[in-house]
């Protein structure tokens, strides 16, 4: 309380009260038109940190929902094509099924395996097709080589040789491989000499035959290069080359045995080798089945020192040894990263009396084994050692929420199989896919079979027929599973985004009546003080003289 | 003259003067009702002394002795103080709501939604790794969120050039006023007679300017009468001694050596050199007892550039840098060719010998100094201690000490956060992108980071080197490509770079012991056979003004990734990344890839060294750096984990919290030092009330006094009348 009251505090103390409430008043006004409590970061600096983080997190979780929405596009896609729409995988392989069994009855005559054939053939395209599908531009069943067709039409051979009792190192499917040349129709090949007729050859030195209309007539193939040495492996068997018609089909070992054909008996048990060209797929894309594991050694390690890994990776795994507790237990620390190394998480393993070493790592196992003297331990001056897993990658996968991530592709040779070029196998042709059941070879034998009038190979195909719609089922059970998965994930993901929401509204929007009443307390604090402030200010002792 | 009608005219005479002078007194207050810095003055009247007479004592009348000013010395002085503590917090708080703004965004978009952006569009890409116009959006947000941390950290940089004129100012205005006090000092020492004649108009003056000088620099002052006045810093710094005026000083960056008393460096006439600059003063302190390498103790390392270390605070020496043990860091003590960096500047000294304990004081920013006329000029900055206390010796308030302290520890910290925003995103970005691929190999990759010293190795402060910390030992595998195919030219995962070790042989990348110089070494060394039995390199390294260059050796037949990274190289050299820069002012997206969308990349080289259009591994994870947590760090901070949107979040969180809690401080000083203002006004204010009745008192008074004069006058004619 002032002792003496002067005109200079009476009007800073006016001008100050009135200055103090008009701002809180425009406070008010602030937060009524931006309808928010936070209007700039000293409002309240804890809310105003809060509501960053969480539209961030509001930003994630719309990201995960347009991923979601992605896969959700490719699982369908895959869904209706392999399963469920009419033309999918399971429908025209119903059609063919229809079609074998005809064929594989005894009462068809030639004209109609024929006739047979030429809608497989139809079919064959339409399935590789199928394979062929393309989401927004990128091609759904070839891995990650997106941009190039999953499957091209190319020919195989399959090879049929009943000889009993077969001769030593008998010829089988995959001594053969076609490496150039096309034909619109099954070619059949025979070793072919009317004077040798039952009897062996080496395949480089057999005469041939071939066909291309199912034997009705025949036309020379000719071994056209001998003694060809494997471009892959110099010390394998030598090769050699047989042109038939316009194709030119290799044969892996010349040595291998053949069998002369009787031309006048039919396809039958024990008469000779009989070889057809006949359609099948090349699988473009890639596969994720296996990895390769590279080390980094620090100077005196053991070089022979290396590591192999199994599992399921889908993604490169750096491991370094760290260091060997001598116990006891003796113990191996060492640490493995997901990040190139960024980030290393130490664990450990017992030591085993013997090697190899087992470690376990994100995805799988790595071994850690000394190729020079197998069962062999690292040592101390192995430490530091780093090994590098890097698996193959095929897998399309989005993230549909912070650790949880959906693969949105299946691999086209894990469902139509066909043939592929394994990288890294040390054979640079394509060879079949012998995983499972394989559908391109399954209808390549049975276009051959159609084409050559060949009930056997009907009746065979027929079984296969069987085991590959069981493959193209497990995988549409497989896609309808991760549709679930997604549809579920969606569900919690819109719950989380309504709380999400919901708290930042808690956080950053106004509470309008709330603001109402204060907005009313401060007009008529405001008004109160102007109206003191003018009654004051009016009073003078000069009134009164 | 016993008393007669002389006495009593006399008297009329005295009582009509003092009216007088108490009316003109009373208008000069009325007068001044609204000058600023007015104290209110009145009369001070005694009875004049009285006669001895029948019957007894005669008053003789008044008389008037002195006209005085009502002020108070000691609700001013503490006044003062309080003036000086709301300046420097109303100071802050004025440019604190600035920065507020700046980093609001409740309304608008900010650098947190244009993070949220950017790892929203690797996010697209992840969908869709080989698209082109995807890739061309996630450029654009990245260079969105480039241009808004480069902004801010401009709009703040501005801020500071601001800060330093306004300081500048603020010390030119404190020289003027002291200069002025000085001189008001002079002149009331010539006038001052105490008791009669008193300089009140000069002494209002001058506390008025001793008001003005608190409000920009702490002050005590010291009032000892006539002629001894004088006014000084709260750390004793003397400002005004009587008629002598000190000076204050704001000069550029600075060394002040502050050596041990036998220091042999004396004789040199050695000092400490630094490049670079930083919002904080940097205290070096030279080592020559440490454990070296191999644990054994060693001493008498006493030479620069031959075994001397020194250790560096950035608190006046209270708390050291320390390693992750606690320990003290002891940095290398060498000359300008090995110069080593230290926090963010390289230092290096001249040669020498030093002695243990030679400091050294970097100021590597202007500062404010005081001059002493003997001593040479002292450094009086603010400086605040790590726990929050001010430097007692230093500027400790007023608008001089707000804006100090707002420069070097509210916007150097947020500069210091914003930078650690900026160095985050381009590391972790780039590590993840350095090991991956985009749809086309590489011919020719130039690093975008700068090593200062190619020869010292990279993970040591000798390197000066910005990711020295960053690195780690392991390796790294280059896959070599031929260019038209796309195909690995040799198997998966291609060619392993092997470092020569210092003991002989060949192994791996090691931090503490190789040089850049030996990875340009390595990567020159990789050859493969190329199927005919000779071996071939496909690519060669140079090193050009200290950054690597790694080019095909044939671009027709050769070009190159990099499938393998273990010890961060290839992003803390810069190759094969996407952002560039160390800090918020350079921060950037790599300028090869807005040239060429196809070098973004998404993938990786899958396990058979291919790069398929179809992988979105590296994009997958750059986009899941928004919820991962990180490793953040200033210089001067510790270390935290976090996400960077956190981290972000949390430097909005600093500056709203500073400026709230500043403005209540200001509010809160502010209130006490108007309290204490009204207390002053309170006696020294005028009130027109009271002068009007004084006004009519004197009129009064005056009338009456005038009135005992035409009585004397009226007694004097009846006096003459009696002789007629």
């Amino acid at each position: 309380m002032a002792l003496r009251v002067t005109q200079g505090i009476m009007y800073s103390s006016f001008t100050e009260g009135m200055n103090r409430n008009l701002s809180a008043y425009m406070e008010s006004n602030i937060q009524s038109s931006s309808q928010k409590r936070v209007n700039r970061p000293s409002d309240d600096p804890v809310s105003a940190g809060r509501i960053l983080s969480s539209r961030s997190t509001l930003n994630q979780l719309k990201n995960y929902e347009d991923n979601i929405k992605e896969a959700m596009g490719w699982l369908n896609l895959a869904d209706n094509i392999l399963g469920s729409a009419d033309g999918s995988v399971l429908n025209v392989l119903q059609r063919i099924k229809v079609l074998a069994e005809e064929g594989a009855t005894g009462s068809v005559t030639a004209d109609n395996r024929l006739q047979i054939s030429y809608e497989l053939r139809q079919h064959f395209e339409q399935l590789i097709n199928i394979a062929n599908t393309e989401f927004a531009g990128r091609h759904i069943f070839g891995g990650h080589k997106t941009d190039q067709p999953a499957y091209v039409q190319g020919l195989a051979v399959t090879c049929v040789d009943t000889t009993d009792p077969a001769p030593a190192n008998s010829i089988n499917n995959a001594s053969f491989h076609v490496i150039a040349g096309d034909t619109s129709k099954t070619l059949l090949l025979q070793p072919y000499d009317a004077a040798k007729t039952g009897t062996s050859a080496a395949a480089g030195d057999a005469s041939y035959r071939y066909s291309d209309d199912g034997g009705k007539t025949w036309k020379t193939a000719t071994v056209v290069e001998d003694n060809i040495v494997n471009p892959d492996d110099p010390s394998a068997p030598l090769q050699c080359r047989i042109q038939v018609g316009g194709v030119q089909v290799m044969v892996s070992d010349r040595n291998a045995a053949v069998t002369y054909v009787n031309p006048d008996n039919a396809h039958a048990t024990n008469n000779g080798s009989w070889l057809y060209v006949r359609p099948t797929a090349v699988y473009q894309g890639d596969d994720k089945d296996t990895q390769v594991v590279t080390g980094y050694k620090p100077s005196g390690a053991n070089a022979a020192l290396t590591g192999t890994a199994e599992g399921n990776f889908s993604r490169d795994v750096a491991v370094r040894l760290d260091s060997i507790d001598a116990g006891p237990p003796q113990k191996m620390l060492y640490s493995f990263s997901t990040d190139d190394g960024s980030n290393w998480t130490q664990t450990s393993v017992p030591m085993p009396t013997t090697g190899p070493l087992r470690l376990p790592v994100p995805g799988g196992y790595l071994t850690v084994d000394d190729e020079s003297s197998p069962g062999a331990l690292p040592t101390a001056a192995d430490l530091g050692s780093q090994f590098l897993v890097h698996p193959h990658r095929a897998e399309i996968a989005y993230q549909i929420g912070a650790d949880d991530s959906i693969a949105v592709n299946l691999l086209g040779k894990d469902i139509f199989g066909g043939l592929y070029d394994y990288p890294g196998d040390g054979v640079s042709h394509p060879v079949a896919v012998t995983d499972q059941a394989n559908l391109f070879e399954v209808i390549g034998n049975l276009i051959a079979a159609g084409e050559t009038n060949s009930q056997q190979g009907f009746q065979e195909a027929l079984e296969a027929l069987d085991g590959v719609m069981a493959v193209v089922r497990l995988r549409v059970a497989e896609v309808g599973g991760r549709e679930n998965r997604l549809i579920s994930t969606h569900d919690a993901l819109v719950a989380r985004q309504f709380s999400e929401e919901d708290k930042l509204s808690d956080m950053e929007d106004v509470d309008i009546t709330e603001l109402m009443t204060r907005l009313a307390q401060q007009q008529t604090a405001y008004n109160s003080v102007l109206k003191s402030s003018s009654m004051i200010m009016q009073m003078s002792l000069v009134n009164f003289l | 003259m016993a008393f007669g009608v002389n006495s009593v005219m006399s008297m009329g005479v005295g009582a009509l003067f003092a009216s007088q002078a108490n009316i003109q007194v009373t208008g000069n207050n009325i007068s001044n009702v609204n000058t600023p810095g007015y104290s209110r003055q009145a009369v001070v009247q005694t009875e004049k002394a009285s006669i001895n007479y029948n019957p007894g004592q005669v008053g003789q009348g008044v008389q008037t002795k002195e006209i005085i000013r009502y002020f108070d010395a000691f609700v001013e002085s503490n006044f003062l103080q309080k003036y000086g503590s709301s300046q420097r917090y109303e100071v802050q708080y004025s440019q604190l709501r600035y920065v507020d703004s700046i980093f609001n965004e409740a309304n608008i978009d900010g650098i947190g939604s244009s993070l949220d952006e950017m790892f929203k569009a690797w996010n697209k890409l992840s969908q869709y790794p080989n698209d082109l116009s995807t890739r061309e959006a996630l450029l654009a947000k990245s260079q969105t969120l480039a241009t808004s941390i480069r902004n801010t950290d401009q709009t703040l940089r501005a801020l500071e050039e601001q800060m330093n004129s306004m300081i500048r100012q603020d010390v030119n205005t404190a020289n003027n006023l002291m200069q002025e006090i000085a001189a008001l000092n002079r002149e009331i020492s010539a006038s001052y007679l105490e008791g009669r004649n008193n300089p009140n108009e000069l002494m209002d003056t001058r506390d008025a300017k001793v008001r003005e000088l608190a409000g920009i620099i702490d002050i005590h002052v010291e009032d000892r009468g006539p002629g001894a006045y004088s006014v000084s810093m709260k750390n004793g710094n003397t400002l005004v001694q009587n008629d002598i005026a000190f000076k204050l000083d704001f000069k550029g960056a600075g060394v002040e050596n502050n050596l041990t008393a036998s220091s042999p460096y004396k004789a040199t006439n050695g000092t400490a050199h630094f490049a670079g600059s930083d919002h904080y003063e940097y205290t070096v302190e030279m080592v020559t007892e440490y454990t070296d390498e191999d644990g054994n103790l060693v001493t008498g390392q006493d030479t620069i550039g031959g075994g001397a270390k020194f250790k560096v605070s950035i608190d006046g020496g209270k708390t050291w840098l320390t390693n992750d043990n606690g320990d003290p860091l002891l940095f290398n003590a060498n000359e300008e060719n090995g110069a080593v960096r230290a926090g963010e500047l390289d230092l290096w000294f001249d040669a020498g010998q030093v002695a243990n304990g030679d400091r050294f004081v970097i100021a590597p920013k202007s500062d404010v100094y005081w001059v002493s006329t003997t001593s040479g000029s002292v450094n009086i900055s603010t400086q605040i201690y790590n726990d929050g206390s001010d430097n007692s010796l230093r500027i400790t308030g007023g608008s001089l000490g707000g804006l100090l302290e707002f420069r070097d520890y509210r916007l150097g910290e947020y500069r210091d956060r914003l930078d650690a925003v900026a160095q985050t995103v381009v590391w972790e970005v780039n590590r993840i992108h350095s090991t991956g691929a985009g749809l086309e190999p590489l011919q020719s990759v130039m690093g975008t980071y700068k090593v200062g010293n190619t020869s010292a190795a990279l993970g040591s402060p000798d390197a000066r080197f910005t990711w020295a910390d960053r690195l780690q030992s392991g390796n790294m595998t280059f896959a070599v490509y031929n260019p038209e195919t796309g195909k690995p030219t040799i198997p998966y995962p291609g060619l392993e770079v092997m470092f020569q070790q210092p003991g002989g042989g060949m192994g791996n990348f090691d931090p503490a012991v190789h040089t850049l110089q030996d990875v340009a070494n390595a990567i020159n060394n990789a050859s493969f056979d190329d199927g005919t039995g000779t071996m071939v390199s496909p690519f060669s390294a140079n090193i050009i003004d200290g950054k690597l260059h790694i080019q095909s050796s044939d671009p027709d037949k050769y070009a190159f990734g990099i499938t393998g990274d273990t010890t961060g190289l290839a992003a803390a050299l810069g190759l094969n990344t996407f952002f560039t820069g160390e800090s918020a002012s350079t921060f950037a997206v790599h300028g090869d890839l807005a040239n060429n969308l196809n070098l973004i990349n998404a993938g990786r080289p899958n396990g058979v060294g291919e790069i398929n259009p179809g992988d979105a591994r590296t994009a997958e994870d750059i986009a899941k750096l928004v919820s991962k947590a990180v490793t953040i760090s200033t210089t001067w901070n510790k270390p935290t984990s976090q996400t960077i949107g956190d981290y972000y979040a949390s430097l909005v969180t600093k500056v709203g919290a500073d400026t709230a809690g500043v403005k209540f401080t200001a509010a809160t000083e502010t209130a006490i030092a108007l309290d204490l203002h009204d207390r002053q006004e309170e006696i020294s204010g005028v009130n027109l009330d009271e002068e009007m009745s004084n006004l009519i008192k004197f009129q009064a008074s005056y009338k009456a006094a005038a009135k005992l004069i035409t009585t004397a006058d009226e007694m004097l004619q009846v006096l003459l009348g009696l002789k007629q």
